[in-house]
């Protein structure tokens, strides 16, 4: 059978500005998925995956991820990653304040 | 009960363990309740969080964020992937980088019967590459790095239902690498017999919520092992590692620590006191193995485990 995981990168946090998750070791993965479960929200914010080679240091994939714009279950699906893996959410110009679940499921 | 095999029963046991590669490096009890190598998953070493009723909000503000191990390919920025002893996957617990972190692994098992239970594993702990310098420690002088003064500490510790009279207990040793002030120790510390760090006592108002110690009440609740000292194989940069030994054998009918060993170093345990409790709801017959990771500095500390095994005598 697959080996699979889901890690808890954020559990019921707040965030009041930009962040980003905790770096995730993924080399043995070859799919992902995020998902965003927002309890809260005021504002709105991207949800950007970085890569990196190292853990260390790390670039975007924007062509790929997610505008959150309200409360509720957010999800989009990641493959050709790296070895790490983790999330960018930026938001946007105004107020940014959120209540947050960050997921990320891996399957290889 | 004790196993009781036979002289030649039991030299016939010894060598079929010799003779497989993967547990030829191990010293196992008779029975092998558990053994993991994270080149086939995390083997249930899950993380903990504080008892709640569904509502987060309910849990002791030091056991809300405790983040789980990961299987990891031991990467590093100098030499890219190191692996693990024999093979690519190792598990690692992680802290964030922040003074305040704790990241935890645990085994959560029931026992048949009372006796004598081993942990062994293969480890080897680093400090987060850094760059620009350290302002913590020391410079680096081409042999010995300051990234070995930024690990803080990690903790063996069991929660377990025994004894002659179904008492709760639990023993924790800590490998105290450096303390919160940055000095840098490398010894083995017990926790002190004091209790009222549960959950309970949390909701029951007995905590005031902002306590510096995961295993304790305070990181001043510990004493030195005997003979202690136990400087490691840090090997001189944040980015080689070097697998140790380490057995840690408990009874859970006598409700003591018998013996820790870290390769060639035996420490005898026998005369630790252990923080014991009376019975307690819904543990019945617990047997939890857990590890802990701290990190005193805004840098991250990781502990790897290459594989571990959990044998007893019944």
């Amino acid at each position: 059978m697959r080996q699979s995981y889901v890690a808890i990168l954020e559990q019921e946090a707040r965030f009041h500005q930009s962040f980003t998750t905790e770096p995730w070791e993924c080399a043995w993965a070859v799919e992902a998925r995020w998902f965003l479960r927002v309890i809260e929200l005021d504002g709105a914010f991207r949800a950007t995956p970085e890569l990196s080679p190292d853990g260390l240091h790390w670039c975007a994939e924007p062509d790929v991820g997610i505008d959150i714009a309200g409360p509720g279950l957010h999800s989009f699906a990641q493959t050709g990653f790296g070895p790490w893996l983790r999330l960018r959410c930026e938001f946007s110009a105004g107020p940014a304040d959120t209540l947050l679940y960050v997921y990320l499921s891996l399957k290889g | 009960m004790a196993s009781s095999l036979t002289p030649e029963a039991e030299a016939l046991r010894r060598a079929i363990v010799a003779a497989d590669p993967r547990l030829s490096r191990f010293d196992p009890l008779p029975r092998i309740l558990s053994y993991c190598d994270f080149d086939d998953g995390p083997g249930g070493w899950a993380t903990l969080i504080g008892n709640h009723s569904g509502d987060l909000d309910e849990v002791e503000p030091i056991k809300r964020d405790l983040r789980p191990a990961q299987l990891s390919a031991c990467g590093f920025f100098d030499i890219g992937t190191h692996g693990s002893m024999d093979g690519t996957y190792a598990l690692k617990l992680a802290t964030r980088a922040d003074p305040r972190s704790w990241s935890t692994a645990m085994k959560r098992l029931t026992s048949r019967e009372l006796g004598l239970v081993r942990f062994e594993t293969y480890f080897t702990f680093k400090a987060e590459q850094t760059f620009g310098g350290s302002p913590e420690g020391r410079g680096f002088d081409g042999n010995v790095s300051p990234s070995e003064e930024q690990f803080g500490f990690f903790t063996l510790m069991c929660d377990v239902w025994g004894g002659a009279d179904d008492r709760r207990f639990l023993c924790a040793l800590r490998y105290v690498n450096t303390d919160k002030e940055g000095t840098l120790h490398r010894k083995w510390m017990y926790k002190l017999p004091r209790l009222g760090g549960s959950s309970r006592d949390y909701v029951a108002g007995r905590l005031t919520g902002d306590r510096d110690d995961l295993d304790a009440l305070s990181q001043d609740d510990w004493a030195d092992v005997e003979d202690g000292y136990s400087p490691m194989c840090f090997n001189e940069t944040a980015t080689k590692i070097n697998w140790h030994y380490l057995s840690w054998t408990f009874d859970t009918s006598t409700a003591r620590s018998v013996e820790l060993r870290v390769n060639e170093h035996v420490m005898d345990l026998t005369r630790v006191p252990v923080p014991t409790s009376g019975p307690w709801d819904a543990l019945n017959h617990i047997l939890n193995i857990r590890i802990d990771l701290h990190t005193h500095l805004p840098v991250r500390n990781f502990l790897f485990l290459d594989s571990t095994l959990i044998s007893v005598d019944w």
